[in-house]
């Protein structure tokens, strides 16, 4: 049977932002296709096919990855590097979302190649309008190049 | 020091010299003198002895004519007589026998007469065969010595003189004029007359007559007599000479000027004559005659004026010699005196020179070493002797090397060798003292040139204390620079610790509060039905506190950030950034009569967006506290206070209790409550942390319910950047 294509790859380490974020996206039926991953480690299985992911298809790339920044075992930056680093995986669009506003990590992230750096605001309101509006934009506005 | 002993030396020195100069000029001098006084002599004694030999020659030529003309005249004396034909007559008869004797008798009366008046010594008349036949002295025979010139005279019939003969007997000394009696008639004179002239009367007087007085001037008449010359007349110097003294002819030339003469020499020259004395003479030879005549005078004679003139020369050159004598002493004399003069000042001054250095070579803080080239130590002060324990006759037979602690000999001969560059040396070194204890030393060596000798001179300070302080400090700057580590590597770890925190609570705090708040935001969307009016006003709250909260984090995460952050400075204008953070904060005044002015604002250098967030809150606090005015007013302006330029922001609202000003600028220090003014109470602490960093200070005065001013200073704020008179009058209505 075939699989609808992956359409978002969530990478979050927390289970209330993990499901205020999901629930962001289904308001406007953008969470259909959506994987979620837990830390740095299982993002990289799962998009270098490796681990508990070398089933995936070859090619078989996210439109967009949410990534987290603080996360266990591989952090948020090193993943980016990775994606960056490998011919691959390199034109995967990928925004940070996160709850730091530290001015290094911004600095770094746009210097690894990172799309879109936005913080998740405390109130629930300004969160849920951020994430809609990021999931339209790459899953409808973006035009991603041809692999 | 020694130098005493060399500066007397060099003192003597130079009066040495000095004396040893006038000395030559002296000795110069008299040279100049002598020479000058023996060519004066030389020339005088030339000069008269020229003089002489003309004089004599003169003499000679003058006493040789007078005796050619004497027999000139006695000869023409005779042929007056041989002339008398009376007389002629007279002796013919008589000669002819005749017995009257008539004849006789005229002829003994005209001989007679002849001798009387022409002063003969004698008058003979002889017949041809030489036999007197009369002969007015009685007993006269004809001298045998006469016979052969009688005869001559008699066959040549020519009037003759005779040469001097001396008469045996009675001792007296004659010469003939021989008259031969010549008569018509006869072809050979019939007999002859010879008149006896006694050369006592005319001819020695004549020739011993000198022209001019002299003491030893004489003239002799000389003939040659075998290998004798005969001396014919009396000599001045000796008695009973004419015709008895003779003297041998000697081979050589050039002793006795007679013999000289006699063997043809004439002219004159030097000689020694009869006396064994040196004379000048000049000798001619008499004409007609075997006579020579010689004129001399003793050289002592000739040379006498000269000498007397060489005395008066040398008295003249002594008196000169003694004058120059002064006078050159009156120039060293004065000269000495300048020198002297000139030596007095310098001597004071070396004096002062040497008494200073005295001093300071005795009371000297540093021991002070002189040494001969082989190092020997020649002089050294009183503090050596302290420092090192010997005693000074102990330094003085020391080497420098035997201060030297052995091991720090290594390295010493190159440095006695650099001692003798121009700039000399300075090195540290350890020395060693007499008791054997070590202290470390700093030399400081050079030669220097004593009198042209080559020294060395070593000034060696001991450094114990020094070297003991330098250590310390080392020691402590060690100390120090590790605690500076220490401290370092601790505030870089609590540094990171604080990054990790901060970035921890940026994190994590921030994501609970998310969920609180969007968790209780969606139970109130999709449980609302189950929730009564109450349990949707707590959700409110715990909403409400969760967002408090956040920004409770955020202000506490900027705070943090202005540590860490760099500053990015530059000139700013401070009104234009004032007015953006003013028009920023629109929201605030929404609803509100608010009066903004805004005064002169100098530039400053600061980082723009920075002292933008200080006028933002401090404007903002403003806005905030001026709120229960009906018309609130905020002005903002620039005052010179203590020559630096102090910005200030005034409000006419709440103000403060000025006993809790210094809790004003602390985190989240609040003077009101949450009900009456919102706030996060970081705001001013933020603005006082970019003032401290740009090397400002703020501060604020108030008076509760009658508003409040802040002001704060910016490093190098100046008057001059671009003014700006802004004036905003807001109203809005509500």
């Amino acid at each position: 049977m075939s699989m609808p294509p992956v359409e978002i790859l969530l990478v979050e380490d927390n289970p209330a932002d993990e499901e205020l974020t999901i629930h962001a996206l289904r308001a406007d039926h953008l969470a259909n296709n959506i994987d979620v991953v837990h830390d740095g480690a299982e993002a990289l299985n799962y998009i270098f096919r490796t681990g508990a992911f070398a089933h995936r298809n070859a090619g078989d790339h996210p439109k967009v990855i949410l990534l987290d920044f603080k996360l266990p075992k591989v952090d948020g930056l090193e993943v980016l590097r990775r994606i960056r680093e490998d011919p691959g995986t390199r034109s995967i669009p990928v925004v940070v979302l996160t709850s730091s506003r530290e001015e290094r990590d911004i600095v770094e992230s746009y210097h690894l190649g990172v799309n879109s750096y936005l913080v998740k605001p405390v109130d629930f309101s300004h969160f849920t309008e951020v994430v809609r509006q990021l999931g339209l934009y790459w899953l409808l506005l973006n035009q991603p190049p041809l692999v | 020091m020694g130098s005493a002993a060399m500066h007397g030396l060099r003192k003597i020195g130079e009066r040495m010299k000095a004396t040893t100069g006038l000395l030559a000029l002296y000795l110069l001098l008299l040279a100049a003198l002598g020479v000058a006084g023996h060519h004066y002599y030389s020339d005088q004694q030339q000069r008269a002895e020229t003089e002489s030999r003309n004089q004599l020659l003169a003499i000679a030529d003058l006493k040789v004519a007078q005796i050619v003309e004497w027999r000139k005249e006695r000869i023409a004396d005779g042929r007056v007589m041989q002339a008398n034909s009376a007389m002629l007559s007279a002796v013919q008869q008589l000669l002819d026998g005749a017995p009257s004797g008539g004849g006789r008798a005229a002829v003994v009366g005209w001989l007679s007469a002849l001798k009387n008046f022409y002063g003969y010594a004698n008058a003979m008349l002889i017949d041809s065969r030489q036999t007197v036949l009369l002969s007015l002295v009685s007993g006269a025979r004809l001298e045998a010595s006469w016979t052969a010139v009688v005869r001559e005279a008699m066959r040549s019939s020519q009037v003759s003189l005779t040469d001097l003969h001396l008469e045996s007997g009675s001792g007296a000394i004659y010469l003939a004029l021989i008259v031969p009696v010549v008569v018509s008639g006869r072809s050979t004179p019939i007999g002859a007359f010879l008149l006896w002239i006694d050369p006592n009367t005319f001819l020695y007087p004549q020739i011993q007559s000198w022209p001019t007085p002299s003491r030893t001037g004489e003239t002799l008449l000389v003939r040659r007599e075998g290998g004798q010359v005969l001396y014919l007349n009396e000599l001045r110097h000796r008695k009973g000479t004419a015709l008895r003294f003779s003297l041998p002819i000697g081979p050589e030339r050039g002793r006795l000027p007679s013999a000289d003469a006699v063997s043809g020499r004439q002219g004159t020259w030097n000689g020694i004559d009869y006396r064994g004395i040196q004379v000048l003479s000049s000798a001619r030879r008499v004409p007609d005659s075997p006579w020579y005549l010689i004129a001399k005078m003793d050289a002592a004679e000739i040379e006498a004026p000269i000498q007397q003139r060489s005395e008066l020369v040398a008295i003249v050159l002594l008196l000169s010699v003694l004058a120059a004598g002064p006078a050159v002493g009156l120039v060293w004399y004065r000269q000495r005196s300048r020198l002297q003069l000139v030596r007095r000042e310098s001597e004071v001054a070396r004096q002062a020179l040497v008494e200073h250095f005295g001093y300071l070579s005795r009371y000297a803080n540093d021991v002070i070493l002189l040494e001969d080239r082989s190092g020997r130590i020649v002089e050294a002060n009183d503090r050596a002797e302290q420092s090192y324990g010997y005693d000074r006759e102990e330094l003085l037979a020391l080497n420098v090397r035997d201060l030297h602690e052995p091991s720090s000999l290594a390295g010493f001969e190159a440095r006695w060798k650099a001692a003798e560059s121009p700039d000399g040396i300075i090195y540290e070194t350890l020395h060693r003292r007499k008791d054997g204890s070590t202290f470390p030393v700093e030399v400081s060596a050079r030669v220097i040139e004593v009198e042209g000798t080559g020294f060395h001179q070593s000034i060696i300070r001991d450094i114990t204390e020094r070297k003991r302080a330098r250590e310390e400090i080392e020691k402590l700057n060690r100390e120090l620079e590790q605690r500076v580590q220490r401290r370092t590597a601790e505030l870089e770890a609590s540094n990171k610790e604080l990054e990790a925190f901060t970035y921890s609570v940026s994190h994590d705090l921030r994501a609970p509060l998310r969920a609180i708040h969007g968790f209780s935001r969606l139970l109130e969307a999709e449980h609302a039905q189950q929730l009564s009016l109450q349990a949707r006003h707590y959700l409110d709250v715990v909403r409400r506190n969760a967002l408090q909260m956040g920004d409770l984090i955020d202000s506490l995460l900027a705070l943090s950030r202005l540590g860490r952050q760099t500053l990015r400075t530059q000139t700013v204008a401070p009104a234009e950034l004032a007015r953006q953070a003013w028009e920023e904060l629109g929201g605030e005044r929404e609803g509100r009569r608010v009066e903004f002015v805004a005064g002169d604002l100098p530039s400053c250098t600061a980082d723009p967006a920075l002292l933008k967030q200080v006028f933002a809150n401090l404007l903002g606090n403003a806005l905030k506290y001026s709120r229960g005015r009906q018309t609130a007013r905020v002005e903002i302006g620039c005052s010179t206070i203590e020559d630096a330029s102090v910005y200030w922001i005034r409000d006419n609202g709440a103000g403060f209790d000025m006993r809790y000003a210094d809790k004003l600028f602390g985190v989240f220090q609040r003077l009101h409550s949450q009900a009456e003014y919102e706030g996060s109470g970081v705001g001013l602490a933020i603005a006082q942390r970019i003032v401290q960093r740009h090397g400002g200070r703020i501060w604020a005065e108030a008076k509760l319910d009658e508003g409040a001013t802040f002001y704060f200073t910016i490093g190098d704020a100046v008057w001059g950047g671009e003014p700006r008179q802004d004036e905003l009058t807001e109203e809005l209505r509500s």
